[in-house]
């Protein structure tokens, strides 16, 4: 774990958000903050590259909106775009090994890690709550965990990613960029009072 | 609403894309030895079919990536979705598609 400076605060930070349970919680909120966030661009027709990341542990998903799981995660954004995702403070490693692999090849490497902050939607009631403003087709059989897509929550544009919660259950990440987050925030959590709402910190 | 399938997401709703207008307008080669008629053709002059109307879209709240769309301005039916740099759909030569028909 790479040691942070305890200067940075998270997007939400203002909110000052308290932890809050509901019972029962149809949704729990959170926000995962200062997750490492690299944006990749470059044309994986080039073997050779596509090799030499695999071997950094990135690792690009063979199909369009997919994700591969990962310490290194990576997501589908673009036929020639993908967001690679890390825990705190890793962000740095990866840039600096991925543009060494790259290296005089046309590429693009650009931390994003604080221009985007994470929302966690979770609960059973956390695709309903999305559908309110997503036009997405957010259910199980079209967006199973695993699965990335490009879209609008409310009026803001978001990449929403499903991953598994429990036993065959799901839930979501929402990145959002960081001048839009209290919106998003509020958002969600206006739109689950009706179903409880739990917050954690 | 339409639904709209992006060349590289898949069908989405129309909410998520932007018309950039009408497609495979080209450019004067040589600016210089264009006259003011030919070129004020090309900045503002388009063509307004009742019927067939091939278009620049951009799934601007998915991917940002931009293509060529082929739609009837009566039914709001989209005929074909194809890529930039493809020669401009041919409603004559080309079976008519489902995907992404008006919803
Ligand atoms: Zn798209």
């Amino acid at each position: 774990m790479v040691e942070m400076d305890a200067r940075r605060r998270s997007a939400l930070a203002p909110l000052k958000l308290a932890p809050a349970t509901a019972d029962p919680a149809g949704v729990r909120l959170s926000e995962l903050a200062h997750l490492g966030k690299v944006n990749l661009r470059f044309d994986s027709a080039d073997q050779d590259a596509v090799a030499a990341l695999e071997a950094l542990g990135i690792q690009l998903p063979g199909e369009v909106n997919g994700v591969v799981a990962a310490d290194r995660r990576v997501l589908w954004l673009g036929p020639d775009e993908w967001l690679i995702v890390t825990a705190p403070g890793e962000e740095g490693a990866v840039l600096q090994q991925a543009s060494q692999a790259l290296a005089g090849r046309h590429h693009a490497l650009t931390d994003l890690t604080d221009n985007y902050t994470t929302i966690r939607v979770a609960g059973p009631s956390a695709e309903a709550l999305l559908a309110k403003g997503c036009p997405l087709d957010l259910h199980g059989s079209v967006f199973p965990a695993g699965r990335v897509a490009q879209s609008l929550i409310g009026a803001v544009d978001m990449i929403l990613e499903c991953l598994v919660d429990g036993a065959g259950g799901r839930m979501f990440l929402i990145f959002v960029r960081r001048s839009f987050a209290q919106y998003t925030w509020d958002w969600l959590a206006d739109g689950a009072l009706e179903f409880g709402l739990t917050i954690e910190v | 609403m339409m639904q709209i399938t992006c060349p590289w997401c898949g069908p989405r709703d129309q909410r998520e894309f932007r018309c950039g207008g009408e497609a495979h307008i080209k450019r004067p080669a040589d600016p210089a030895s264009t006259d003011e008629a030919a070129w004020a053709d090309y900045v503002f002059m388009r063509t307004n079919p009742k019927g067939t109307h091939r278009e620049l879209w951009n799934h601007v709240h998915g991917c940002r990536r931009w293509f060529n769309m082929a739609r009837d301005t009566v039914s709001d039916r989209i005929l074909a979705v194809y890529a930039i740099g493809e020669p401009p759909f041919d409603p004559d030569a080309a079976p008519a598609t489902s995907e992404g028909a008006a919803q």
